[in-house]
């Protein structure tokens, strides 16, 4: 699927590479490593831009559409269809007073933010955007995915501590048993897609999807995409399951005594985790940037796109669980329910490559 | 002659070398308990970017994952558990004070004698070629599967004996 009316050489199915190799030869002229450090500071430059891009066209597309799901309009004065609003809104937050309580601890206070968002756009220098099209091709993509993924946790309960506020507290305790809980099915479920590829690479994941996507290797694939959506959304706080964040429990949970920017970095952070984990999905599920006629990166925005669409849809469809319940899905569902399928998985991979 | 590649690897390693070694101070003298987590994560974080440094990529992320990951996480659920204001209080009298500065010093030097005077094997033959990964997969199913299996069950008994201990109502 990957080369359909497209080859992976040609400049306009993969600009990105045209203009690294164009930069590559005009920097020729410097020493050993400095063109290809010149390069990488270049492409992590583009990645995080576009990061903040994407969030914008994020917040837009979730306002619009939960909006227009239930019956309203939804912001629509900025601009045509409310597209400037999310500009407004950012020059608005860069504009606000960071207020610092009497009652916090000040340097965590002000570091978590950034322990939040700073993994949150690293996990983007492994994701592949093309053939080739990533800051780096770790071959232990998955498992660094992982890790990032983890990692915001701590400055969730860094904020939640330091803000000096019993309900950021329990906001930040909330969400790391949701973390811990959720990590293990997401673990045992990533290891599917990366059982049927054989590797931990993001790219070789998405070159052994050439022929068919594992979401269509039945039965393990669908049950396996389902309970990774569930258990992408339950990390990173999404509605039905954001309840470090339950506004009608606790204020706003672990952000509740930021404001400005330090504010609008968990924003930022939120909603790039949840592009990761559509990315993720589109990657360990659907074939990443495999399709024909359009240029690969293309194709991967429309994949993530789409799946980010689902989660607004989640999120505009299912109120939010309670505590105990959310606990008992995580233990006593999605983890035997992941066990299982990671069994069939392997012994339906040795019966078919026994078969060929 | 050193190429600049060595050049930025060992910039990189005695980078982290020394965040490591901060965080290591800072876990130790600071006085909050939540600073003390904060620091040792640092501390873990620094090692997984010197593994990273020496080429070792899957313990990187590894120690990343179950260290910051979980283990932190852990530690710091517990920490926000117990009632809040556990800043220690100065009960060490002056005499306590003394012993554990000979204690400290003593095994200071007992282990910087040891590092310094031990040899330490050099890599002569270039790293080999194959993802981490794979050398390590095979290498724990194949060549040391019975003390992976025994760490495994080992640790399975923990696990369990765990929630024997604290489940009181069985």
């Amino acid at each position: 699927m990957t080369d359909l009316g497209c080859p992976a050489g040609s400049p306009i199915c993969n600009p990105f590479l045209y203009i690294r190799q164009f930069l590559g030869g005009i920097l020729g002229f410097l020493p050993d490593p400095l063109p290809t450090i010149i390069l990488t500071v270049l492409a992590i430059a583009m990645i995080t831009t576009l990061i903040a891009l994407i969030v914008m066209s994020q917040v837009w597309a979730e306002r619009r559409v939960v909006a227009f799901m239930q019956g309203r309009l939804g912001p629509n004065r900025v601009g045509p269809a409310g597209l400037l609003q999310s500009v407004a809104d950012a020059i608005k937050l860069l504009a606000k007073e960071i207020i610092i309580p009497y009652q916090a601890d000040r340097i965590p206070f002000m570091l978590a933010p950034l322990l939040v968002l700073v993994p949150s756009l690293m996990v983007w220098s492994v994701i592949p955007w093309g053939p080739g099209l990533s800051v780096t091709d770790l071959n232990v993509g998955v498992l660094f995915i992982l890790g990032m993924g983890a990692l915001p946790t701590i400055g969730i309960l860094t904020a939640g501590w330091a803000s000096g506020n019993k309900y950021s507290v329990l906001g930040g305790m909330r969400a790391a048993a949701q973390l811990i809980s959720y990590e293990i099915p997401m673990v045992l479920v990533i290891a599917i897609p990366v059982l049927l590829a054989g590797s931990l690479s993001l790219g070789s994941i998405v070159e052994a999807q050439n022929g068919a996507w594992f979401v269509f290797w039945l039965p393990v694939g669908p049950i396996a995409l389902l309970l990774f959506l569930m258990a992408g959304i339950a990390e990173v706080n999404r509605s039905p399951f954001d309840l470090p964040e339950a506004e009608s429990e606790i204020v706003a949970g672990f952000h509740t005594e930021y404001s400005g920017m330090a504010f609008a970095l968990f924003f930022l952070a939120e909603y790039a985790n949840s592009f990761s984990v559509s990315a993720m999905a589109t990657i360990l599920f659907f074939g990443g940037w495999g399709g024909p006629f359009l240029p690969p990166f293309v194709w991967f925005f429309l994949k993530t796109y789409a799946v980010f669409f689902v989660m607004i849809w989640i999120r505009g469809t299912l109120p939010r669980l309670r505590y105990d319940q959310l606990m008992y899905v995580a233990w006593k569902v999605a983890l035997p329910l992941a066990l299982v399928t990671l069994g069939f998985a392997a012994i339906e991979l040795t019966l078919r490559t026994a078969a060929v | 002659m050193l190429l600049p590649t060595d050049l930025l690897v060992a910039g990189g390693f005695y980078t982290f070398a020394a965040l490591a070694i901060v965080g290591a101070l800072g876990l130790v003298l600071s006085r909050k308990v939540f600073h003390n987590a904060l620091f040792l994560t640092v501390v873990l974080g620094a090692v997984a970017g010197a593994y990273v440094v020496l080429g070792a990529d899957f313990l990187a992320a590894v120690q990343i994952l179950v260290y910051v990951g979980a283990i932190m996480v852990l530690i710091i659920f517990g920490i926000m558990l117990t009632p809040q204001n556990v800043d220690l209080p100065d009960i060490a009298g002056p005499g306590q004070a003394v012993a554990g500065t000979v204690v400290s010093i003593a095994i200071f030097i007992a282990a910087a004698g040891v590092l310094a005077t031990s040899v330490w094997p050099r890599l002569t033959s270039t790293p080999i070629d194959v993802p981490t990964t794979q050398t390590i997969g095979l290498g724990l199913l194949t060549t040391y599967g019975l003390p992976f299996e025994i760490a495994s069950v080992l640790l399975l008994l923990a696990m369990i004996g765990a929630i024997v201990v604290a489940r009181e109502d069985v």
